[in-house]
C-alpha cells in the first residue's frame, strides 16, 4: 500500500505530522487517565465493601 | 431505554460488557483509518494537508455531539433528578472540551498553511472557541461547589444555557461571510468531497464516535464507583 505522507519532505509535510502528533497523545491520554480514574474508584470502592446498592434514583 | 439504564446496577452490568466492544470497534477503525488517511492522495489545492482534515473534521462533529450528551443528560438530571443523568453530564464534559481543543488545535494547523493565518475572529471559529469555553467553565462550576446535587444542578443550568451556541457553531458559515468554508458533507446535490477522501473521513468520524461512546461510560462507570465509595465511607463515618 502506498502511504505517501510517510515519505514526504514537502513544505506541509510539518503542519501534518504536528497535527497528528497534537491529537495523539490527547486522545492517549483520555483513554490512559479514564482507566486510571476508573481503576483507583473502583478498587477504593470495592475496598469499602459496600454490601448495599446505592440508590442513585433518589435525589 | 434511559428507563432500562437509569437504574444503576442495570447500567454497570451493560456497560461492563458494552464498554470492551465501544473500544475495540474504535481501536479497529482509528487504525483503518490512519492507514486510509496516509493512503490518500496529496489535494490539487490543499496538497498533503488534506489529511488534517480526516481528523480535525471528526474532532469539530464529536465536540458539538458531546455538547448535545452534556446538556440532553443535564436536562434529564435537572428534570427528574436523577443523579446517574448527573454522572452522565459530568463524566462527557472533560471529553468535550477535550475534543473541542483538538478540533481548534487542528484546525489552526491547517488554516495557516492554507489560508495563511493561525486564527481569525470569524463565526465558526469564535463559537467553537465559545464552546471550549463553556465546557472549562460547566467543569469550573461543577468543582466549585461541594455539595454533589447542587453543583450538578448549577452546572446543568450552565449547561443548558450554552445550547444557544449550538446552531451558531452549526449555521454560523451559512448566517455569516466566514473564512471557515461553509458545509462539505451534508449538503444538498451530496458532499462535496471525492470518495478518495471521504472513506478515511467516514471512518475517522467513526472511531472518534465509537472512542467517545466507550470512555463516556468507563466515565460514567467511575463516577458511580466515586458515589458507593463515598457512600460508604460516610457510613463507616457515622457508625
Amino acid at each position: 500500500m502506498n502511504l505517501p505522507v510517510l515519505h514526504l519532505g514537502g513544505r506541509h509535510a510539518a503542519f501534518v505530522w504536528a497535527a497528528y502528533g497534537v491529537t495523539a497523545p490527547v486522545l492517549a491520554g483520555l483513554v490512559i487517565e479514564s482507566l486510571l480514574q476508573a481503576g483507583y474508584w473502583r478498587r477504593k470502592a470495592e475496598g469499602r465493601s459496600i454490601q448495599a446498592e446505592p440508590d442513585l434514583t433518589q435525589p | 431505554m434511559f428507563g432500562f439504564l437509569a437504574n444503576p446496577a442495570r447500567f454497570m452490568a451493560v456497560s461492563r460488557w458494552l464498554t470492551p466492544i465501544l473500544g475495540a470497534l474504535a481501536a479497529l477503525l482509528l487504525t483503518i483509518g490512519l492507514v486510509l488517511s496516509f493512503s490518500a492522495p496529496d489535494d490539487y489545492q490543499q496538497f498533503a494537508t488534506v489529511r488534517i482534515m480526516f481528523i480535525h473534521v471528526p474532532a469539530a462533529f464529536m465536540a458539538s455531539l458531546v455538547y448535545v450528551c452534556v446538556a440532553g443528560a443535564s436536562l434529564i438530571g435537572l428534570v427528574f433528578r436523577h443523579s446517574l443523568a448527573d454522572a452522565a453530564a459530568k463524566a462527557a464534559a472533560p471529553l468535550g472540551a477535550a475534543f473541542t481543543a483538538l478540533a481548534l488545535a487542528t484546525g489552526s494547523l491547517w488554516g495557516k498553511p492554507t489560508w495563511g493565518t493561525w486564527w481569525q475572529w470569524d463565526a465558526r471559529m469564535t463559537s467553537v472557541l465559545v464552546l471550549f469555553l463553556l465546557y472549562l467553565g460547566y467543569m469550573a462550576l461543577h468543582a466549585a461547589i461541594d455539595d454533589e446535587q447542587k453543583a450538578a444542578r448549577a452546572a446543568a443550568i450552565l449547561a443548558l444555557v450554552g445550547v444557544i451556541n449550538l446552531p451558531i457553531v452549526k449555521f454560523s458559515v451559512d448566517w455569516w461571510n466566514t473564512l471557515h468554508q461553509g458545509e462539505s458533507l451534508f449538503r444538498k446535490g451530496g458532499p462535496a468531497m471525492p470518495p478518495v477522501y471521504l472513506w478515511p473521513l467516514g471512518v475517522m468520524s467513526f472511531a472518534y464516535l465509537f472512542l467517545f461512546g466507550a470512555l463516556w461510560l468507563v466515565r460514567i462507570r467511575t463516577e458511580v464507583w466515586k458515589r458507593r465509595a463515598n457512600t460508604a465511607a460516610l457510613k463507616a463515618a457515622y457508625r
